[in-house]
């Protein structure tokens, strides 16, 4: 998903910035369709929901619009664009108040085959597999926008530390620790949900060979 | 075994992510919608720009007008109060000046009076004749 196209950063894209910032209608939307997939993307993951998702890449690109006359270079234009996608999605997300979990809380056939796992411990792996992921996912989910937006960031887009401090605007070590304190967060969601971290353990063991 | 192990891996997690972007697709009618608003707001633009471009050529009459508003007010306590007699005739002294030489008027009468009944007191204290008085009474001009 992240694999960027060898306009990004480049003199092209700079020619493209510079004809925005004369009032170039043309030039804006061919900066939009260059970053739109990504920024949908990166918005819906961090929103979770599409129209609101919708929302978040419009308003973006209308600042951007708005107030390209004002970039300087001094960042690359893909970290200012993410700044202001990220800086929307949280403003949109706090005054809507969204509930943002995928999924709703375990059901009791959910706490039944979990209480069977523990017990036997012989599950079938797809199965296994396949409640790991709606327990990662649930997971993402209960996030606060600030830790995914960087998780996103991370993971999604494969945004180095230093690209990330430059989107959020803090030091590389803050996206650090950011990044620990969400796979905390993860971590600790899934041991609540399942409500047996030995459980979640032995299942995560098993489905990644190196643990983080 | 101990809670920190289930640390979920980054590979999950990056998994997980792509599972879930590849569920959206991307919209086409975004740039639609972006446009629409755009050109609403560069419409806007113009109509404040017409405006304000219209306040401008009226600005000269504005600030006349204002100069003769600030004119007007600094000149009013400078001016003269208006006489008694001169009152009715004026119609340009105001209705708080008039009221106020009224006043003055109607206090020297009175201060008169009291003046001529403090003399006829003190005549008849002094029980004398007011003789001065009356005389200069009967023969002052009328």
């Amino acid at each position: 998903m992240a694999e960027l196209e060898p306009i990004y950063g480049s003199d092209a894209e700079t020619l493209l910035i510079e004809r925005c910032q004369a009032g170039d209608r043309l030039a804006f939307e061919e900066i939009f369709n260059l970053y739109r997939d990504d920024v949908f993307r990166f918005s819906y993951l961090v929103v979770r929901d599409s129209c609101l998702a919708q929302d978040v890449v419009q308003e973006a690109f209308l600042k951007v619009f708005r107030s390209i006359a004002k970039f300087q270079f001094r960042s690359s234009f893909k970290s200012w664009l993410y700044r202001i996608a990220v800086n929307e999605a949280i403003t949109l997300l706090r005054r809507r108040k969204v509930k943002e979990d995928l999924d709703p809380a375990p059901d009791a056939t959910f706490n039944q085959g979990a209480a069977q796992v523990s017990s036997e411990w012989q599950p079938e792996e797809a199965v296994l597999e396949s409640e790991e992921r709606r327990l990662l996912r649930c997971a993402i989910g209960q996030l606060d926008p600030v830790h995914r937006s960087v998780v996103v960031l991370k993971y999604f887009h494969e945004f180095s530390d230093t690209e990330i401090a430059a989107v959020i605007g803090c030091p590389p070590g803050t996206v650090k620790s950011r990044l620990h304190r969400a796979r905390e967060l993860l971590r600790n969601d899934m041991a609540r949900q399942m409500g047996r971290p030995d459980l979640v353990a032995l299942s995560y063991a098993r489905l990644s060979n190196n643990p983080v | 075994m101990g809670v920190t192990a289930v640390r979920p891996s980054e590979s999950a997690i990056r998994a997980e992510l792509r599972r879930e972007a590849a569920k959206v697709s991307v919209p086409d009618e975004m740039w639609t919608k972006i446009s629409e608003r755009l050109d609403g707001e560069m419409a806007r633009a113009d109509k404040r720009k017409r405006l304000w471009h219209q306040l401008i050529n009226w600005r000269p009459a504005f600030a006349l007008a204002v100069a003769a508003g600030v004119f007007w007010m600094a000149l009013i306590p400078v001016l003269p109060p208006a006489r008694p007699d001169a009152t009715n005739n004026a119609a340009s002294v105001s209705a708080s000046s008039n009221t106020e030489q009224g006043e003055i008027t109607t206090l020297k009468r009175y201060r008169r009076e009291q003046a001529r009944e403090h003399a006829a007191k003190a005549a008849e204290a002094a029980d004398q004749p007011m003789t001065n008085f009356t005389y200069q009474s009967m023969m002052a001009p009328r």
